[in-house]
């Protein structure tokens, strides 16, 4: 141990090292998990690993580190990473539905580091409301700050961690080995546990998430999170058998088919449809206490300079929005076919889009950990395609900068709630991300475009027919031909949003946007996230809240890191068999 | 509950309920609505209602309570004033706690000492902003909410601060974290 009065008097925060140690994890993990994504069809936030090699690098090696300052790094390296998660979304849509040489790279390059700007400039003024004031959960966060205080926190809460991560790691390997196989009980592929006791038609049947990662997220959320159980509740045991029983569903389809179509014809289109109407009428309601918390922001920024100053200065926060709105406005402008009025109305609608959607995915994600970038992705591109007389490149742009954005939305309101658990200087996290996280859009698009290039004749390197089948751009290029065959169920959209609007003036925080989100998700996840909350509830009745602060806490964040580092292992080990 | 309420309920969950099964409903081949889409709009205006007129109840509701509140003196209301006279006192005595605690130098006593402080006041005082929101106008409440929210920031920093053995930090802390607790005082007032 060293000398204690040999410590310098700064509190090492934002450092050199922490910076460089960020951004070498960020473009790592970025490469690795758009490699995984295109492999596998789903990426994974690298929060957690980037939190654990912190406190491995700035603690152990170098002697020196501190908890905040293991939390910029933290926060560079997921801000990098996740914008790679919103770029293999939308961009190998791009290349497989462009012929070889016809991508304008630059111009979506330009949109997607716009998007990667605009969505950490356009969430911070919500700083205060959605992680002050409305105290969103964000359980990844929760579980990430548990990890970089618990290394030197204390044995207790090490143990406790430790535990978790035994149990959710172990859980997980048994689901991936197969032994737990039991075709009818247990489907290992999308690991759920069917209750249909041989009786119950399949829409109707409980399903139960096996993931414990998901059980843990309800866990962290308690009461707050019900309303997305009973949501959950209210569509698979209410809707689908009232949509059955009324004849409104295809009479030729019956079992799993029929579950199918009630889920995606019917519960998914209303639940975002729900989503936006909530989000939006959320934004009236909570105006006064909204405009409050941008003034505090404001004046936070005036009474504070230098080193002490709280948060990012009010006047770069409009600048950055005014310059990656130009980068919005320009890379449409220059897509052929597209005017100068619809570049811009596109820019503008496209910004206020980003908000909302920002905002959405940034409150879903605090509510549940789940984050409906996809259906964000969905509206964004029936919304440009419709204002652009389908225009799909300039269509495109949009939607790239916007999942960019969104994601970044999430990942920052992420990683500020880390911070505000352990006390980290929001300044220097807003400016750590803002600074880093367009590197992100540079790193995936060249990832993207080296890999596309690999395929035989210099093209066609990933999709269908290949080793690295890209799952999500398949399904976008659904999407994009079901827009341009006016097959979207717009009318679904619309009445869904009238509910969420009615649901968003009930007295119940966040009504709207978990009602939305459980009819958005399968059963499976909304039951498992249920029964996380009834355990909360169930443990703080007995022991009290503080029982459950100390002990649940720790032991939750142990099965989400547990689930989630147990689970990029299993990709990249089916990666390097392949 | 009282009966009002309950049928508030009943309405606004039942209207919602049959929204969103009438919403279910896929339009017939060439039409944009589906046939059921008067009683859409019948029940969810049904739901509407029941909506507003929960925060109407809940309003009045709240009015009345800080009314009482105000004049003290009626034994129903007994309960929020107490809670906001509790309040105040948690305010008070952490304010003394923290004044003791700023003479420890031993980092294992400070940190028990931060985790009593976080189970004897700070979750008591984030549970009680229920009680500090029904009793305060939106902006004012938002105001304290968001400088409860700055001292629980600065708490969990001192907390992280002692726990990397960094001495000067926490002592650059403490006199912060007072001076916080000290307005909230000021805010209740």
């Amino acid at each position: 141990m060293r000398d204690k009065t040999k410590r310098p008097t700064i509190y090492r925060e934002f450092t050199l090292a922490a910076v460089l140690l960020g951004l070498l994890q960020g473009v790592l993990l970025n490469v690795a998990f758009v490699y995984i994504a295109l492999k596998l069809g789903f990426s994974i936030g690298g929060s957690s690993i980037a939190s654990i090699l912190g406190y491995v690098f700035l603690r152990l090696v170098l002697g020196k580190g501190t908890i905040v300052e293991n939390n910029i790094n933290q926060t560079i390296a997921s801000g990098i990473n996740s914008t790679g998660t919103g770029v293999v979304f939308v961009l190998p849509a791009v290349f497989l539905l462009s012929q070889q040489n016809s991508i304008p790279f630059l111009p979506l390059l330009i949109a997607g580091l716009g998007g990667a700007v605009l969505g950490v400039i356009l969430i911070i003024p919500l700083r205060k409301q959605l992680i002050e004031q409305d105290r969103l959960r964000f359980p990844t966060g929760v579980a990430v700050a548990a990890i970089i205080r618990t290394g030197p926190a204390g044995l207790h809460k090490a143990k406790l961690l430790g535990i978790g991560f035994l149990i959710a790691s172990s859980w997980k390997l048994l689901l991936l080995s197969g032994w737990l196989s039991m075709p009818g009980l247990i489907d290992l592929e999308f690991e759920e546990l069917h209750f249909d006791f041989g009786v119950l038609p399949a829409y109707v049947a409980p399903m139960l998430s096996l993931s414990l990662l998901n059980f843990a997220a309800g866990m962290l959320s308690g009461r707050a999170g019900l309303p997305f159980f009973i949501g959950g509740l209210l569509a698979w045991w209410i809707i689908s058998p009232a949509t059955v029983s009324l004849g409104w569903i295809p009479a030729e389809l019956s079992g799993v088919a029929q579950t199918d179509y009630i889920y995606g014809e019917i519960l998914r289109p209303l639940g975002i449809g729900v989503l936006i109407g909530a989000a939006l009428i959320e934004v009236v309601l909570n105006y006064p206490s909204i405009k409050q918390a941008i003034h505090a922001l404001a004046a936070a920024t005036q009474h504070q300079t230098g080193l002490d100053r709280e948060e990012l200065p009010v006047g770069v926060l409009i600048i950055g929005a005014i310059a990656a709105l130009l980068f919005f406005f320009f890379a449409l402008w220059s897509t052929p076919g597209i005017a100068l009025w619809q570049a811009l109305l596109a820019a503008l609608l496209g910004t206020l889009w980003m908000g909302l959607a920002g905002l959405i995915v940034a409150e879903a994600t605090g509510l549940t950990d789940v984050s409906p970038i996809s259906g964000m992705a969905l509206i964004s591109i029936t919304m440009m395609m419709l204002l652009l007389n389908g225009n799909l490149l300039a269509a495109m742009m949009v939607t790239i900068g916007v999942a960019i954005a969104i994601g970044q939305s999430a990942d920052m309101m992420q990683d500020l709630k880390t911070g505000f658990m352990v006390g980290s200087r929001p300044f220097w996290q807003q400016v750590a991300q803002l600074a880093t996280s367009w590197i992100g859009v540079l790193v995936a698009f060249a990832t993207l475009y080296v890999l596309w290039h690999s395929g035989a004749g210099g093209a066609h390197g990933f999709g269908e027919g290949t080793s690295l089948p890209a799952p999500q751009a398949s399904a976008l290029t659904e999407v994009i031909n079901a827009v341009q065959t006016h097959s979207i169920p717009t009318e679904k959209f619309i009445l869904g949003a009238l509910v969420g609007i009615v649901l968003g003036f009930a007295p119940i925080a966040g009504l709207g946007i978990l009602g939305g989100l459980a009819m958005y998700l399968p059963f499976s996840i909304t039951l498992g996230y249920g029964l996380g909350c009834l355990t909360q509830m169930w443990v703080v009745r007995r022991k009290g809240l503080a029982f459950a602060e100390h002990q649940l806490v720790p032991l939750a964040a142990g099965l989400i890191i547990g689930e989630a580092l147990t689970g990029v292992g299993a990709a990249i080990y089916a990666l390097a068999m392949t | 509950m009282n009966i009002q309420l309950f049928f508030a309920w009943v309405l606004f969950i039942g209207g919602i309920s049959l929204a969103l099964i009438s919403a279910a409903q896929m339009p017939v081949s060439g039409a944009t609505w589906p046939d059921t889409l008067p009683v859409y709009i019948l029940v969810l205006t049904m739901g509407l209602l029941g909506s507003l007129w929960i925060r109407q109840l809940n309003s009045s509701s709240q009015q009345t309570q800080t009314n009482l509140s105000t004049a003290s003196e009626i034994d129903n209301n007994a309960d929020k004033v107490v809670s906001l006279q509790h309040i105040r006192h948690l305010f008070q005595q952490l304010q003394q706690d923290l004044i003791h605690l700023q003479a420890i130098n031993d980092r294992q006593i400070l940190q028990a000492e931060f985790e009593k402080l976080e189970a004897n006041y700070l979750l008591h005082i984030i549970a009680s902003r229920t009680v500090l929101k029904n009793h305060l106008a939106q902006a004012q409440s938002a105001l304290l909410l968001n400088q409860l929210a700055q001292g629980e920031r600065l708490f969990n920093r001192l907390v992280s601060a002692n726990i990397d053995g960094h001495a000067a930090e926490v002592q650059r802390l403490f006199p912060q974290l007072i001076e916080l607790v000290k307005q909230w005082q000021e805010v209740l007032k």
